[in-house]
């Protein structure tokens, strides 16, 4: 039996439909894009080995060398070999501590010798949540979930602006917090308040090394992950009187 | 520039119909997820680069990454708890061609089906399908053509489409 073209077309909505759920979730999205950093980073640790295998495979002595003739007598003095290897370097560019919440503070990003980005993180008061913008543009509202967020610094930004707010103030708005607007809505409904808040931003680096701590090599096996850092966490931040709705 | 916002309202207001589109290439609503979730990371990773409209960028990662899903998908038999109901004879006729129209779908290749749903579910035109497959508008006409011959769409009813539009 023939369809039409328009039968198609009913067809695919029509089959589209069945089941169909409201989409993906913005939360969904950064999951997967965590994921794929991670596989993206892991990949590029073994592109470092191998490039170190074949580094080493090229510069280090090699035994098995042809024999020499008898008639001459050679000798060549023991020395330690050569190793190539490398260190990933966490360099603080910026700690500051702050005791009030509820406005916007802006931070000048100093220079840092790294060519990659910053890491940013923000220790906060349990529960709160925290606004942040670059250069003046606003980027997102991160909750304050574990006691701290984590921001990536583009290298080459110049001013880090951030606000710790009760999420009161956010349910104030009666609406999903999306653009400045909304963040500066929020910072109006923001009361102050005493709170321990803490910005750290570091400068990650690999550098080559052939010793010392932490200086690992293509022809070792890999350890287990270090623990995570720790950090300080701050108690729950108490939610009465943190605005209404 | 687009900035953050920016990408959480696309995700908020085109998430659902994109769903759907994925849903149409691969046919299983779990993989339709997985693969929309792909995709936007993907495209979050270069949403500064992404001009007014991003539908087309979208678009393509979403056809090139279940292109390559579905070369390394796995051919071989699926263990399966329940056996699949048997087929009966449906008196209107509706589901019969229903039924026959899903199976066929599921059976094109990657690349025709995407052309399918491109042109009949997300209503682009071929110069801007065969963009977002990196191909020709030629190929994706005879594309087009082959897949729809296999779903039995009449030819003369097409041709009346045609030149009626």
């Amino acid at each position: 039996m023939m369809i039409t073209e328009s039968d198609l077309r009913e067809f695919l909505e029509r089959d589209a439909g069945d089941g169909a759920s409201g989409g993906v979730t913005v939360a969904q999205v950064d999951g997967r894009v965590r994921g794929i950093r991670r596989r993206r980073l892991r990949l590029l640790g073994g592109a470092v080995a191998a490039g170190l295998a074949v580094t080493a495979m090229l510069t280090l002595p090699r035994s098995g060398g042809g024999g020499a003739p008898d008639d001459v007598w050679t000798g060549v003095m023991a020395q330690p070999s050569p190793r190539y290897g490398a260190r990933g370097v966490y360099v603080g560019i910026l700690d500051r501590r702050y005791s009030w919440m509820g406005e916007r503070v802006a931070v000048g990003i100093p220079e840092y010798q790294g060519s990659e980005n910053a890491w940013g993180n923000l220790a906060c008061p349990r529960g709160t949540v925290a606004l942040y913008w670059l250069d003046g543009a606003y980027q997102n509202a991160l909750l304050c979930k574990d006691g701290f967020v984590s921001m990536t610094v583009p290298k080459g930004t110049g001013r880090l602006e951030f606000a710790v707010v009760s999420s009161g103030s956010v349910r104030r708005l009666g609406r999903p917090l999306v653009n400045e607007e909304d963040a500066r809505q929020v910072l109006g409904f923001a009361d102050g308040r005493r709170a321990e808040i803490r910005l750290t931003l570091t400068d990650p680096r690999v550098e080559p090394c052939d010793s010392g701590p932490d200086c690992r090599f293509a022809d070792e096996s890999i350890p287990p992950l270090s623990p995570a850092p720790t950090w300080t966490l701050f108690p729950e931040y108490p939610e009465t009187g943190s605005g209404g709705g | 520039m687009r900035d953050r916002a920016d990408f959480e309202r696309y995700v908020e207001q085109r998430s659902a119909r994109l769903l759907r589109t994925a849903y149409l290439l691969c046919r299983d609503w779990g993989l339709a997820e997985d693969l929309l979730q792909t995709a936007l990371a993907k495209a979050w990773f270069a949403w500064r680069r992404v001009g007014d409209d991003p539908d087309p960028y979208v678009y393509r990662i979403l056809a090139n990454t279940h292109a390559s899903w579905w070369r390394r998908r796995w051919r071989g038999e699926v263990p399966t708890e329940v056996l699949p109901e048997h087929a009966t004879e449906d008196p209107t006729g509706d589901l019969g061609v229903r039924e026959a129209v899903r199976t066929a779908l599921g059976a094109l290749p990657a690349r025709q089906r995407a052309v399918l749903v491109l042109r009949y579910y997300a209503d682009l035109p071929d110069r801007e399908i065969a963009e977002i497959l990196g191909c020709s508008e030629v190929t994706v006409r005879s594309q087009a053509t082959r897949a729809l011959a296999k779903l039995r769409v009449d030819p003369a009813a097409r041709a009346a489409t045609i030149s009626g539009s």
